[in-house]
């Protein structure tokens, strides 16, 4: 099979896979809007401004894949097909479950619109701030495979492919965390309006958390990277990129669950809204601390693999 | 910068004028490269900023400048105080505040034209290096502060119930160096990732589309150097808190 | 991405550096400066407020003293008011009291000018008498019989032209 044909065939699933996460979303929050608008046909406009915004953001991550199949398109050797097909795919993953998360908290949004039609204003801003890093995760995968493209050699094929993939594991263990904590802020916001600011910033710090799970897979392909020079160290680069792609994952999904139970309380208990702050990041960190050590524990071996 | 300069760097994009010694100092053998002369740089403006604004306080503010200033000090007091409390924002206000402006200006240098490839400008917070530094840093003060203020109570946390310190001593420790391990990380992935999504939508589409790393990156500069300051201040707010 | 240890003790002497200088140069003056400025709005705002006390106070005696003065001249007022009421009365009434009295001296002078005048005719009416009966009978008569006589005659009389005190 010519390179170009396992290229293109990849290339077109993963924009089908795009278009279809994008679509989805678009879909879901194009109702919810038409629903909220129904049931409070006053704010109409503030409400269209909300969904074109979200919408924008969905479009973008097709878009997304589109441009690294376009680059990819113009750099596939015999050698590296495999890793390309991989990587357009691993891309379009990670747009498919950064856009299904951000489809959720657009709905979330467009019901706490109606609800709340004085706030829709915090509610904008919450949701957005929350777009916006599910709109990284992608990118980050988008870096990655860039970054891999410059690199990869027919030698380092399996780390590549792996690296790839692992980032797009990691990135929709993000996305689905990131989705589920900013649907919970968007309801905290509707249910207690008076705790949005509170609701904003617990809801920001929990994505940071989410977000630094898909770094550190990040960071470790880049340290991996440098150092994959040997076939030894290339199949261990790609055992080791797994392992932090499923450490993220189980921590990602862990601190979803918490970043949601902390929206929670933060609408139940707006009073003590500092104190479940400062509870979340310290049971935040400890999850986060798991990935790091299987981070640190690939650093110190990637040193003796040779 | 060309598409080839990635992989002239074995792949390493952003950070990589790091390498780039002007000069080594004698005796210590420490190399000055592109991440000490930013930070000179950033801790120039910062301190002449500083020095010029405060040179003649004045009891009712005169100049849009102080009043800048004391805006900035009074935020940071206020917003420390409403996470660890008046009387501790107090006194960790000077750490707390120089830790925030360091990290966001390191963070904001990498955003600059030609940040990490221009010689002498490179965004220090993208080399873990600097960041396990300033990590260090926190890590010491943190320690510090706990056994001056409690002596050694500080340590009960790690020993109490008794008959569970076999495990939680080893923990506790344990805990204690993760913390600065952590903060070091996420910033440095956060910052140097943010880069490398900058440069690589740049090189991929060069019109309008990295408009949108970019605007993110300023966002997530300024919300890392609040996550790093937060974490530390909650850090130091714990390890000077009777028990709870 | 990589870790230097150059970077790091650079780092960390940079950081250190900056803190001291920041604090010295930043953190320290101003923080003083807002300390101050913070006493002073303190005790500018705790001078306005006793100014105010201070206000409120003399105000409240200012509105005693009226009120005291006001209660004063009511009283004054009053008082006279009623020792004109008192003194008219007592004219009125020495007023009344000497009518009363006049009216009875002259009530007393006229009964007794009656008492007189009846006592004068009846003195006439029984010489008269006497006379004329002598005249008639033509006898004397001593005087001691013609007395019976006009006692006799005057208890024919009618009640009210008798005399109060009929001597013997």
């Amino acid at each position: 099979m010519s390179p170009m044909v396992i290229f293109s065939g990849a290339a077109v699933l993963a924009m089908a896979l795009a278009a279809f996460g994008s679509a989805y979303s678009q879909g879901r929050t194009g109702a919810a809007a038409m629903e909220s608008i129904r049931k409070k046909p006053e704010s109409a406009a503030k409400v269209r401004t909300t969904m074109m915004l979200a919408l924008v953001f969905m479009e973008a991550l097709t878009l997304f894949v589109f441009a690294i199949v376009f680059v990819l398109a113009g750099r596939v050797t015999p050698d590296i097909a495999v890793f390309t097909a991989v990587a357009v795919v691993s891309m379009a993953a990670a747009a498919l479950g950064s856009a299904l998360s951000q489809g959720r908290a657009a709905v979330a949004a467009m019901e706490s619109s109606w609800r709340e039609p004085e706030e829709s204003g915090d509610t904008r801003t919450s949701m957005m701030l929350g777009l916006v890093f599910m709109e990284a995760l992608t990118l980050f995968v988008f870096a990655i495979v860039f970054v891999l493209t410059g690199s990869v050699d027919s030698s380092r094929v399996l780390f590549g492919s792996a690296a790839v993939a692992a980032m797009a594991l990691a990135a929709i263990g993000s996305a689905v965390a990131q989705g589920r904590t900013t649907q919970a802020a968007m309801q905290a916001t509707w249910k207690q309006p008076a705790a949005a600011g509170h609701t904003r910033t617990s809801m920001m710090l929990a994505l940071v958390f989410m977000e630094a799970l898909t770094l550190f897979v990040f960071a470790i392909v880049f340290v991996l990277n440098g150092r994959a020079t040997t076939p030894a160290a290339n199949l261990f680069g790609a055992a080791a990129v797994a392992a932090m792609a499923v450490a993220a994952l189980g921590s990602a999904l862990s601190q979803g669950r918490t970043g949601v139970a902390a929206m929670e309380a933060t609408w139940r208990q707006p009073e003590a809204a500092g104190d479940i702050r400062t509870s979340m990041m310290l049971a935040l960190v400890f999850m986060e601390a798991l990935t790091l050590f299987v981070f640190a524990i690939i650093f110190v071996l990637s040193g003796m693999v040779t | 910068m060309p598409f080839w300069l990635l992989a002239a760097h074995g792949g390493e994009g952003a950070g990589a004028a790091a390498r780039d010694v002007f000069f080594t100092i004698p005796v210590v053998g420490l190399k000055v490269t592109s991440i000490q002369t930013t930070m000179w740089g950033i801790m120039l403006v910062v301190l002449v900023v500083a020095w010029l604004g405060t040179r003649r306080l004045e009891r009712v503010p005169r100049t849009r400048f102080q009043a800048f200033l004391e805006l900035t000090v009074d935020g940071f007091e206020t917003f420390f105080a409403s996470i660890i409390g008046r009387e501790n924002a107090r006194a960790f206000l000077p750490f707390l505040g120089s830790l925030f402006i360091f990290i966001l200006l390191s963070n904001y240098s990498g955003l600059l034209p030609g940040a990490g490839h221009v010689p002498g400008l490179t965004a220090p917070t993208s080399n873990w290096g600097v960041t396990a530094g300033l990590a260090s840093v926190v890590f010491v003060t943190v320690q510090y502060v706990g056994i001056k203020r409690r002596g050694l109570r500080y340590f009960k946390h790690m020993v109490d119930p008794w008959f569970l310190a076999p495990l939680l001593l080893p923990l506790g420790i344990i805990e204690e160096f993760v913390r600065p391990f952590a903060l070091s990380l996420r910033l440095v992935a956060n910052i140097f990732g943010g880069e490398t999504v900058v440069l690589a939508v740049l090189m991929a589409v060069p019109w309008f589309l990295p408009v949108v790393p970019l605007l993110l990156e300023v966002l997530f500069g300024a919300i890392q150097a609040f996550i790093f300051t937060f974490l530390t201040a909650i850090y130091l707010a714990t390890a000077v808190a009777e028990e709870h | 991405m990589e870790f230097t240890t150059n970077e790091l003790i650079w780092s960390v002497i940079n950081f250190v550096v900056f803190f001291l200088l920041l604090r010295r140069f930043l953190y320290r003056p101003v923080l003083s400066l807002l300390d101050a400025r913070k006493a002073e709005v303190e005790k500018s705002l705790e001078a306005a407020e006793r100014a105010r006390q201070e206000a409120e106070a003399s105000r409240a005696e200012y509105e005693r003293r009226l009120a005291e003065a006001r209660t004063e001249a009511q009283n004054l007022v009053s008082r006279a008011q009623a020792s004109a009421e008192k003194t008219k009365t007592e004219i009125l009434d020495q007023a009344s009291r000497q009518a009363e009295e006049m009216i009875e001296r002259a009530r007393k002078a006229i009964a007794s000018e009656k008492e007189r005048a009846l006592n004068e005719v009846r003195q006439e009416l029984a010489e008269l008498a006497v006379l004329a009966a002598s005249k008639v009978i033509e006898r004397s008569l001593d005087v001691e019989e013609h007395r019976g006589l006009v006692n006799d005659l005057v208890k024919k009389l009618p009640e009210d032209t008798r005399p109060a005190d009929t001597p013997g």
